[in-house]
């Protein structure tokens, strides 16, 4: 499978500490990839970076394979990483808390080409049509989330558990090609993480490439089929789930040497 | 929907009140009503359903009407085009104050807005040529709209109403488009907004393109009303009377600014039956308001706070 998402030798500095220090790695596409390391070792920024909330001081993100089609991400503001197909979702959980469950899978869509605001306002027929598309995607996506019920009521009445949810269904609302997931599970009970891995994989299995950080190691060991570490900002290693779980340098960077397997830490 | 429809009904009653009373006195206050109702909803606009607290309201308005003062005194143009125009002063005077002011930080945005509305009152107070600066200019025609002359109190007033409950239809319009939805996403929560694609910057500028448009129209009309201005339309006190209205009417509701509008121009003219005291009970007034309400009057109205409603399809 050939590269979606490619990084290449990035690198944030902040004030003389090195957040990330010339990270590189390929994300192939339709996988579920993981990205784990202690806290501090980088990820966030690294979505940061990538998604153009941040400025990186050196390096690159490519959108899609080699050649001309491919789009850096690394020189786009967020608005622009967004209209091209990359998604993410915030380690602080994020939805509109005034807007309505629906209101937010439809604000969720705004990047349609050709968004105007003479013509929204204006509702002409085209409008109305794209509109109609949105509306029929949020059912759909209201259902596929077990959202439905609650669709009129303000996000801010839902539970935690279901903000996840609506959290990762307004990353759908645009048929985004990657998706980058910051602790999709972080702070949910046990139930509501085997449905959410379960929502993951159909998300997959759609064609929609997932990386992901998430501390949930057995999560992350279940669903990914490849696994980057990182660790004081840069690539400590990386490989499939078994390899990863018992590289005993991924032990020593998270507890210390003296640990026995990392497919230990989360049970 | 029956709500609505009552309020509606209560709104259309309350607003032939004036001409059925037939007091020259208080039609004049209710013309001024509805010109603060449409610089009310201006103000909404950016703050309640933007949240972005904006001191250019009066700089929209005096550009407003100094356009329309110029443009009838000098070139003698009609009062249709000259509205138009003075409109669209607004729009370019929306995006030339918003271009700079939405790029920097919340506490500047305030900073830079207030610069700017100064500016323009130095600007009306020593462009002599063409203001006369502080002597002002006197004596604007009377308006004729589409052909029809805007004539007496009653022409007035129908003519404030008609161009209130325009603005009032067209931020309802806004409001629940899906412009109106990125407009309230981006006040929420920028970096999601951000994440979701939304323009934010863009999307802001455009709501202070559509305020300035507004505001520009009540300042044409309050300057053919009153047939005459000075750089006194630039003040400050129009941006504290309408933040009053604004915030305490319910900002994000589109009720809520209509009602503060209509209070907050008639209460300083019903306290005049007590005229030793006037000042101190519009005070306590504004305290129990703040206290008991404060989220605005639209609780009462039962406006849900900041919810965009999508109009019928």
């Amino acid at each position: 499978m050939s590269a979606i998402l490619r990084v290449e030798g990035i690198v944030k500095k902040y004030q003389g500490v090195t957040a990330l220090d010339g990270v590189t790695f390929d994300v192939a596409g339709g996988s579920i990839t993981g990205l784990i390391g202690p806290n501090g070792s980088g990820k966030t920024t690294l979505f940061d970076c990538i998604s153009g909330f941040q400025r990186c001081d050196a390096g690159r993100a490519w959108l899609g394979p080699g050649g001309p089609a491919a789009v850096e991400l690394t020189s786009l503001p967020p608005v622009r990483v967004a209209r091209a197909g990359v998604r993410r979702t915030f380690q602080q959980l994020k939805v509109f808390p005034n807007l309505s469950v629906r209101d937010n899978l439809l604000t969720a869509a705004q990047s349609g080409p050709g968004f105007s605001a003479f013509a929204e306002i204006l509702r002409v027929a085209r409008v109305r049509d794209h509109e109609r598309g949105l509306q029929d995607r949020a059912a759909r996506l209201l259902d596929e989330f077990a959202l439905a019920p609650l669709a009129d009521r303000p996000a801010a009445a839902l539970s935690y558990g279901q903000k996840k949810l609506l959290e990762l269904a307004m990353a759908l609302m645009t048929d985004p090609q990657v998706l980058l997931l910051d602790e999709p599970v972080a702070g949910v009970n046990p139930t509501l993480i085997e449905a959410l891995k379960r929502h993951l994989l159909r998300v997959r299995d759609r064609g929609v490439t997932l990386l992901i950080v998430e501390h949930n190691l057995k999560l992350v060991f279940d669903l990914c089929e490849r696994i980057f570490v990182l660790d004081g900002g840069r690539l400590l290693t990386s490989g499939a789930p078994a390899e990863v779980a018992h590289d005993p340098r991924v032990l020593a960077a998270y507890l210390g040497a003296g640990a026995k397997s990392a497919a230990e830490l989360d049970g | 929907m029956s709500r609505t429809r009552a309020i509606t009904i209560a709104a259309v009653v309350a607003a032939l009140m004036p001409i059925a009373l037939g007091s020259p006195y208080v039609l004049h206050i209710a013309i001024v009503t509805g010109f603060y109702v449409i610089l009310a909803q201006s103000l909404n606009l950016v703050l309640g359903y933007g949240g972005l607290l904006s001191l250019a309201t009066p700089a929209f308005f005096g550009i407003g009407a100094y356009a329309a003062a110029i443009l009838a005194l000098r070139f003698g143009w009609d009062g249709t085009a000259t509205l138009a125009v003075a409109a669209l002063a607004g729009v370019a005077t929306g995006i030339a104050i918003g271009f700079p002011s939405l790029r920097v930080s919340r506490h500047s945005f305030v900073i830079v807005t207030l610069s700017a509305t100064l500016l323009l009152q130095l600007v009306a107070n020593n462009w002599e040529d063409v203001t006369r600066g502080s002597l002002g200019l006197a004596n604007i025609p009377a308006p004729r709209l589409l052909g029809v002359p805007v004539e007496g109190r009653t022409g007035w007033y129908l003519l404030s109403l008609a161009a209130a409950a325009a603005v009032v239809l067209v931020t309802h319009r806004v409001v629940g488009s899906r412009f109106g939805r990125a407009l309230v996403a981006a006040r929420d929560n920028e970096q999601l907004a951000l994440a979701a694609g939304i323009d934010v910057f863009r999307t802001r500028l455009f709501a202070f393109a559509l305020s300035g448009a507004s505001a520009a129209l009540a300042g044409a009309l309050y300057a053919y009303f009153i047939t005459y201005i000075d750089p006194g339309v630039f003040g400050f006190s129009v941006s504290e009377t309408l933040l009053i209205m604004v915030i305490l009417g319910g900002s994000g509701t589109l009720w809520g600014p209509v009602a503060g509008a209509v209070v907050f121009t008639a209460l300083p003219e019903l306290l005049r039956i007590a005229p030793e005291v006037r000042s101190l009970l519009y005070g306590i007034i504004l305290l129990l308001i703040v206290l008991y309400r404060p989220a605005g009057l639209a609780t009462w109205l039962g406006g849900r706070r900041s919810v965009a409603q999508a109009p019928p399809a």
